[in-house]
């Protein structure tokens, strides 16, 4: 028997909250896990307000600017790398020897650098997109087929045409992929950057909870966060799907959609 | 005319152990509107051939003259077809026909206007909005071939074009390139593996030695008219026998030396 898509999909998410919110009710569960419907009243309750309206826009602003700047240098910086010989020597090392080490570590950096306003969460998420974008990025360059190439100069194209027209569009499906782990950079470092003291933003919203022993309220933060991260994917996907409209035809993403 | 000539080449690569001599010593002409088919073993240096030709590779000794000018970096006066389609993925198959258009600098309305001609030259003038990957492997080989004649190059080079599709696919696009050839009399350096395929289509067939490559025979072809009968003349049995026997010899010494 086939079980429909949109059923395997829901299934399980339903029975969690279900079962979560059955014995929250019976007071089966520890009052650090309040029922979802308690959840939802309290971000109803944020959002009436106004307070919760204003944490988004003060996060979304950091993360979606970090994202930009961060993505936008690791991608130019990468296809640099890719093509350039001198430019991929200069960076490789200093990558490899970063990529590891947790972003967050950095932040006392960063507020000294640039204050404790929006510029240092920014700068910090802006830092932690770079290395997977420019990885990625890299590596996309490096994996293009030399034969497109070879057919681009081939029909006179310049250097620069050759590069914008061909390169970049057959490695914009990993530049792609490099994008969404750098989104998802983004997300764990806004997180942890307004987690670790922050005026404004959805990370104060988690640790003000927390400390007045209000779990719904810190469970209405998390939740944000996860919605805004699901939104920023599907979005990302979206365009993605868009772009690279002749490029999924045919591959196993578009067989098991 | 001579158009081609091809003087004295030297290739050798540098593979991790030893440097393996691709080509040595190779000369050879192409005149005007010759259809030139290239035949040899398999790894005998043919693709390298067309890629010095092309300016994709350098050659180590020797020189590629084009009318009588030493050819250097790849360029649209020689059209380069590869064994592997090498479409734009990204652009449908006018989009990619018409590609070549706009690096000459044509303008959009007339470009998309003489790529829809050159698709309707392949017979795929209703498939001009799909994706390379939405079309078979043989349809995706005649857009190839449909950008190639938008290049509209002094000489076309064709390294097995037709390698990677079926047979009864690769006899129509045979016949589809002869059709086209006899109407427009391109020059072409044609390299193949398939014998047939090289008495079908060429006015010329040279037989390259095993590697590294130089020139073992010529063969002249009758200037007869090509129909799908050419193929069961006595004159067609006649010839494919003579070229087997030479490739026979080379193909042996070749896997002689790969075993050696």
């Amino acid at each position: 028997m086939k079980i429909p898509a949109a059923v395997q999909h829901w299934i399980v998410p339903i029975v969690v909250v279900a079962a979560w919110e059955g014995f929250g009710r019976a007071g089966l569960m520890p009052r650090y896990l309040p029922a979802p419907t308690l959840i939802v009243s309290s971000l109803f309750e944020l959002a009436a307000d106004g307070e919760l309206g204003r944490a988004v826009a003060t996060s979304l602003y950091r993360v979606a600017v970090g994202f930009v700047l961060g993505t936008g240098a690791g991608t130019l910086v990468g296809l640099g790398a890719g093509t350039v010989p001198g430019i991929r020597h200069f960076f490789d090392p200093l990558v490899a020897f970063l990529y590891a080490v947790p972003k967050i570590a950095f932040l006392p950096v960063f507020l000294l650098l640039f204050g404790l306003g929006h510029e240092s969460k920014i700068a910090l998420i802006a830092f932690s997109c770079f290395f997977p974008v420019f990885i990625a990025s890299r590596h996309a360059v490096l994996a293009v087929d030399k034969h497109l190439i070879w057919t681009a100069h081939n029909m006179g194209a310049a250097r620069a045409t050759t590069f914008f027209r061909v390169m970049v569009p057959a490695a914009a499906p990993q530049l792609f992929a490099g994008a969404r782990i750098g989104l998802a950079h983004a997300f764990i470092l806004l997180f942890a950057a307004e987690l670790m003291g922050a005026r404004g933003g959805i990370g104060p919203l988690i640790s003000e909870g927390e400390d007045a022993g209000r779990f719904d309220l810190m469970f209405a933060g998390i939740v944000t966060f996860a919605v805004l991260g699901l939104l920023g994917d599907r979005i990302l996907m979206a365009v993605r799907g868009l772009v690279l409209r002749g490029q999924t035809i045919g591959t196993l993403e578009q067989a098991v959609r | 005319m001579v158009l081609l000539e091809v003087k004295d080449l030297d290739k050798t690569f540098t593979t991790a152990d030893r440097p393996v001599a691709a080509i040595h010593k190779l000369s050879l002409a192409i005149e005007d509107n010759e259809f030139v088919a290239i035949v040899g073993p398999s790894g005998c240096g043919k693709s390298t051939l067309l890629h010095i030709v092309g300016g994709f590779e350098r050659p180590d000794g020797g020189a590629v003259l084009l009318n009588g000018r030493p050819v250097g970096r790849p360029g649209p006066d020689r059209g380069m077809m590869f064994q592997e389609h090498t479409l734009f993925p990204w652009l449908t198959a006018l989009g990619n026909v018409a590609w070549p258009l706009e690096m000459k600098g044509m303008a959009k309305a007339e470009r998309l206007e003489k790529a829809h001609a050159y698709l309707d030259l392949v017979h795929l003038s209703r498939y001009a909005a799909l994706y390379p990957a939405e079309l078979s492997g043989g349809m995706r080989q005649r857009v190839a071939l449909a950008r190639l004649f938008a290049l509209d190059s002094q000489i076309l080079l064709m390294d097995e074009p037709f390698g990677s599709v079926d047979s009864q696919t690769r006899e129509l696009l045979q016949e589809e390139l002869q059709a086209i050839w006899r109407r427009d009399r391109k020059t072409a350096l044609f390299v193949t593996h398939d014998i047939d395929e090289a008495i079908f289509l060429g006015t010329r067939v040279l037989v390259l030695t095993a590697r590294p490559a130089r020139l073992k025979a010529e063969i002249a072809l009758p200037a007869v008219d090509r129909g799908s009968d050419y193929r069961k003349s006595a004159e067609y049995l006649r010839t494919r026998g003579e070229i087997w026997d030479l490739l026979r010899e080379e193909v042996l010494r070749g896997r002689a030396l790969e075993d050696g």
